[in-house]
Order: structure tokens, then sequence, then C-alpha cells
């Protein structure tokens, strides 16, 4: 009975957070079917014990983790991914052309930093998560927190416009 | 200027990130880990069994190896054995949980490997581990144990977890004769109300050419499990 119970709060975890967590990681990881690998496997890794008390923290976590693996095992396909986001981003919105080369622009540079710029970037202002709750995402101190936003931040203000 | 940086890289993360819908997905009804998912299909039915068979084991003898005659060493079977050995990996910590929450590795240095000479290495990022394993029908016993003597002057949970989670898996007795659970590329070790998932890196390099099966090696039989807390690792 207790595994039936646990599997089910996994299934609705699953259905609930499944979408949430691929925007996520395809902000990290560049690519939509590795974002979506990278969810598979952490709700297959995560499913073997009982949901956490704060699930989505910890699925969120968990997320970020994965896509480090991912980056830093294939570095080249990150600058690969970046390349195809960037061509996507431009067939997407013909009557803005100016605005969805800016957001390429701005994806490639975030593809572009070292991953735990990229990973506070992603977690600041796509998640709206705050320092605190980025260092506990990430596990580091606040203060690094702070330190790698304002170093990503000085390198994408260098993006051209 | 900066607020502009940032609503500029907020406008982009979230297009991209909502361009995606349901129709763009290749959700499967069940979570199923990416790639060799073939290999996964017999590796999960080797844990299941290895798990039974851990269970099983654990219910007939919940007492320490050490302590029955013979140890673990009567056994002609391995339930860890074979391509579901943790042997000859470095095993790199993902996340450590215990009572407080789920913490990240603090740290990609943080791992434990299996040589297939019978020794093992861990690093919880503060202290470094040495010891002797012997595979059991059950997992594996943990023996003549050393680490450094470092202290940790920090706050930080995760490598406070990962300490204490460390010393545990390696020092309880129960943890260390019992052993962990392998699917995919993950190895789930418990120990102390501790919980550590690492996953699969690359093979250990292997301190010399002569390969030993782990049935035969380790510690001496009838040599009951040591551990030297705080002691110097040996050069």
């Amino acid at each position: 009975m207790e595994v039936e119970v646990r599997d089910a709060d996994w299934s609705a975890l699953y259905d609930a957070h499944y979408l949430g967590l691929v925007r996520l990681a395809v902000n990290l990881v560049d690519d939509l079917a590795t974002a979506e690998d990278v969810v598979q496997d952490v709700f297959a890794a995560a499913q073997r014990n009982p949901p956490p008390i704060e699930p989505l923290a910890y699925l969120r976590t968990a997320v970020v983790n994965r896509a480090r693996s991912v980056l830093r095992r294939r570095r080249v396909a990150r600058a690969f991914g970046a390349r195809t986001t960037a061509i996507e981003l431009a067939d997407a919105a013909d009557e803005d052309v100016l605005r969805t080369e800016r957001r390429s622009r701005i994806l490639a540079a975030i593809a572009a930093l070292p991953v735990r710029q990229k990973e506070v970037v992603v977690l600041r202002y796509y998640e709206d998560l705050r320092v605190g709750e980025i260092a506990t995402t990430l596990g580091i101190s606040p203060a690094a927190v702070s330190t790698s936003l304002a170093r990503a931040l000085d390198a994408l203000k260098g993006v051209e416009r | 200027m900066s607020n502009d940086v940032e609503a500029e890289i907020r406008d982009a993360l979230r297009s991209r990130a909502l361009a995606i819908t349901e129709e763009d997905l290749n959700r499967r009804d069940e979570p199923v880990r990416s790639g060799h998912r073939t290999m996964l299909a017999a590796l999960a039915v080797a844990a299941v069994v290895a798990a039974i068979a851990v269970g099983v084991a654990l219910a007939s003898a919940p007492t320490h190896p050490s302590t029955q005659p013979g140890g673990g060493q009567q056994a002609n079977s391995c339930s860890l054995c074979g391509p579901n050995a943790p042997i000859g990996i470095d095993w790199r910590l993902e996340t450590v949980r215990d009572k407080d929450g789920t913490f990240s590795s603090p740290s990609p240095r943080v791992r434990i490997a299996f040589r297939h000479d019978g020794t093992l290495v861990a690093d919880d990022s503060v202290n470094f581990y040495s010891g002797r394993y012997r595979l059991t029908p059950t997992g594996f016993v943990i023996t003549d144990v050393a680490s450094t003597a470092a202290g940790y002057a920090g706050s930080d949970p995760a490598v406070l977890a990962t300490q204490a989670g460390m010393a545990a898996v390696l020092t309880t007795p129960t943890a260390r004769t019992r052993g962990g659970d392998i699917v995919g590329y993950f190895l789930v070790l418990s120990a102390g109300g501790y919980t550590l998932t690492f996953e699969a890196g690359p093979p250990v390099t292997q301190p010399s050419t002569a390969q030993v099966s782990p049935t035969s090696t380790g510690t001496p039989t009838g040599a009951p499990p040591t551990y030297v807390h705080g002691s110097e690792l040996p050069s």
C-alpha cells in the first residue's frame, strides 16, 4: 500500500510539473530534446524515494544538477545548442525580427556563460527566485550567488544591440 | 541600464520557455531514463533481484556478517557482481538527503570508488577516506577504513550533510555490510538517516594492471571490520 501511495504522488507531480520543469531545463541545456531527457531522468531517479516535503524545490534542484552534468559532459553540444536556439527563434516571429534577433543574441550569450553563472541567471530571471532561494537550490552561499549574478550581468551587458 | 538588461534577459528566457507547449513534448506515460533504455530495463530487473536478495538476507541474518561463522565468505553467489556491480566506477555524489532536506553535492570532488583490487577511496570534500571492501551476497563489507582528520569550520548544510552521510555510510556496521542499490546510473547508499545518491562517473584509474575478482579480494578471511577514525591516511 505504501508503494502505491508513493507512486501516485510521483505520478501527480510528474503530470503537474513536467512541462514547467522542461521549460526550466531548456533554458539550461538549450534544446528541447535534451531538456526532456533531463526531466525524465530526474523523475526516473526521484520516484525511488518518497516525495520530499517541498517536491517542486527538490525537483528544481535535481533538474539543475542533471542539466549541469549534461553541460559538463557535452560542452561542444552546448555551443551547438545555442546556435540552434537562435535559428528557431529567428523563424518564430516574422513580424518582429529585430526583437527576435535581440532575444537570440541574449540567449546565445547566456548559453556561453560559465555553467554556474548560467544557472544563477536562469533561476533569477526565469524562475524569479530570490538570492537566498537560489543559494539553497544550488547549494552555495548567497554571496557566491550575488557574485555570479554580477559577473553574468557584466558579461550580458556587452551583448550588442 | 542594468534594469534594461535584466528585463531583456527575463524576456528572452521566458519567450523561449513559453514557446514550448504540451504539443511540443514527447512526454511518456511513465518517466524513463533517457538513453540506454534497453540497458536500464536489464539493470532494473537486476536491481529488483538484488533488492530481493538483500531483503531476504537481511531478514534472515540481521547481525553483522563478521560476527557470524565465516563472515560473508561462505557465499557462492554475489548479488552485486556482474553488470550491476558498483566496481570500477568513479561514483560522483549528486544529492545527499537527511532530516533537514535534500542538498546537491557541495563539490564535484565528492565521490566514492570501489576499485577492482579490493580497495576503495572516498572524498567528502573535507576529508579523504581509504579502505578495503569485500562483496558479499547482501552487498559489501567495508574494512580498514582510514581518513584524514581535517575539520570544517563553515556552516554550509550541504557540506555538513555530506560529511556526516559519508561517515555514516563508511562506518555504520549495518550500512557497510548491507551495500547499496543501483538503478541505471545511480548508486544509492543509506545509513544513519542519510541517503547519498551517486551518479556514475568515469571508470576509476586502476592502481595496478592486476585485475582480481571482487569476490576473492578485500580483507583477509576472518579479519574484523575496523574503522580508524581520525587517523592519517597510509602513505
